[in-house]
């Protein structure tokens, strides 16, 4: 510590010559200035002192009778002797370590993983509509009320978690799945999820409610889970396929004539720079007050995102132009729509026939198409309020 | 009131009140000494200082002041002897 001290208020050696170095400490002693590491010898005496006591020790030498010389300069005062009056230097830092603390304590970076349907962009617009985004304290966030709102806002969300590591904040989130299927252990009937009429019923567990043949409507029981004993009814999770004769019929409308309005984005992006939060335009001209749309691209350093990305905005128009079709240009658009749909109505069947009928009605062309299909209707239902 | 008689009468320590030199020699290589008034001579074999009680003369090898203030002095070395002149 008393080395510490000695750098931080400057030590030095001096060497006196000549005249008597016990009148020297004797004067120093009673002037309460500390000397240290005193060597005497025939011809000089060499001491060390405090740099701010160097100067009081100078009539002290005269009374003594010594001829005095430096020797050795140490300490914080002269290392740092030539920064005096550079006040720049000191702002500098100040101002530098004032940055480090404010930068390093905000979020610069926003890493989302796990999404897969949903778009990051999404995601970190609800965010942002919660206060966290690039340059938010997440200190102060209340993480809980925050995925709470979140996972509201973003209903495809089944879970969210924020977790901050330094600056980079780490977003993990986790999309809804179809609902899971009941578990075996749990009672639950099979009912029908369209209509149709029964082919094939074959089951597995539970006792059938129907047989081959009956007309049922979507919601029906076709293998119930309550078997009925001796003792009353015994509840099962029902199991088995049924195989139903089922009728899709999908109708898409196309005009003839109609007004189509278009979004167009410009064709040059209008560049900007953005570091931390701050943008800097890489533009001269003013840009425009329509609506604007823009990517941003985040600069990375062997994997890791930086906190600087290059934003690119393009102007978005409506384009208003009308639109003039013949009634095969209309009946081949109505065609795809439909084919497009259908994709997502049968269920994992096969389609036995099809039937289309085209009408044109009012400068409108009508495709409707009649699906008969051979298919899987059972879908599990949970027995509530089982005893 | 003679300092050494309060001593005795208060249960002192000695040299508490009558300011006498206190020398603490630890071993052969340091000695503190308190009541010191005014150093006579400083050699690299030889320190003699002035107390209240006496001349005090140091020798040995090697014999440095570490420390000097009115209250206390630190000397260090190889002492030989310590003698009161």
């Amino acid at each position: 510590m008393s080395k510490v001290i000695g750098w931080i208020k400057g030590t030095v050696t001096f060497r006196a010559e000549g005249g008597f170095c016990e009148r020297l400490l004797d004067e120093a002693t009673k002037e309460n200035i500390p000397l240290w590491d005193t060597v005497p010898s025939d011809t000089a005496f060499t001491a060390r002192c405090f740099a701010a006591d160097y100067r009081r020790l100078r009539p002290l030498f005269r009374k003594a009778q010594m001829r005095v010389r430096l020797s050795k300069r140490q300490g914080a005062p002269f290392a740092f002797a030539g920064f005096r009056g550079r006040w720049g230097l000191a702002v500098g830092m100040i101002v530098a370590f004032y940055l480090f603390e404010l930068l390093s304590s905000r979020v610069w970076v926003i890493n989302v993983t796990g999404n897969e349907t949903l778009s990051e962009e999404a995601i970190l617009r609800t965010l942002s509509s919660y206060g966290v985004a690039v340059g938010c304290d997440f200190n102060e966030a209340d993480v809980a009320a925050l995925r709470l709102s979140a996972l509201q806002a973003l209903p495809d969300l089944a879970w969210l978690a924020a977790n901050q590591d330094g600056c980079v904040l780490t977003v993990q989130v986790r999309e809804k799945n179809e609902s899971p299927p009941i578990s075996p252990a749990y009672p639950a009937d099979l009912v029908a999820a369209c209509d149709g009429v029964i082919e094939q019923l074959t089951v597995t567990a539970g006792v059938a409610a129907v047989k081959s043949g009956d007309t049922v409507k979507a919601g029906d029981l076709l293998i119930t889970g309550a078997v009925p004993t001796a003792v009353g009814d015994r509840f099962t999770h029902a199991a088995g396929t049924v195989i139903a004769h089922t009728e899709h019929v999908l109708t898409e409308r196309v005009p003839l004539y109609e007004t189509v309005t278009e979004t167009v984005l410009s064709s040059s992006p209008l560049l900007s720079f953005q570091v931390f939060s701050l943008s800097v335009p890489l533009y001269t001209d003013r840009p425009s007050l329509l609506v604007k749309k823009t990517q941003t691209q985040n600069l990375t350093l062997f994997g890791t995102k930086l906190p600087v990305s290059l934003c690119r905005s393009y102007e978005e128009k409506a384009v208003t132009h009308p639109v003039a079709r013949t009634e095969k240009q209309a009946e081949d658009l109505a065609r795809l729509r439909l084919a497009l749909r259908k994709a997502g109505v049968v269920r994992a069947a096969g389609i036995l026939g099809e039937t289309e009928q085209v009408t044109l009605d009012g400068g409108t062309v009508t495709v409707q198409k009649k699906l008969s299909c051979l298919e899987e209707i059972a879908a599990e239902r949970k027995i509530e309020n089982f005893p | 009131m003679n300092a050494k008689r309060a001593e005795q009468a208060l249960g002192l320590p000695d040299g508490t009140l009558s300011r006498e030199v206190r020398i603490e020699l630890i071993g052969r290589r340091k000695l503190t000494a308190e009541g010191c008034r005014r150093l006579l001579e400083y050699e690299d074999g030889c320190i003699r200082f002035e107390t209240v009680s006496g001349t005090v003369r140091l020798t040995g090898d090697g014999l440095r002041i570490d420390r000097s203030d009115p209250t206390v002095t630190v000397i260090t070395g190889r002492f030989l002897a310590v003698e009161f002149l």
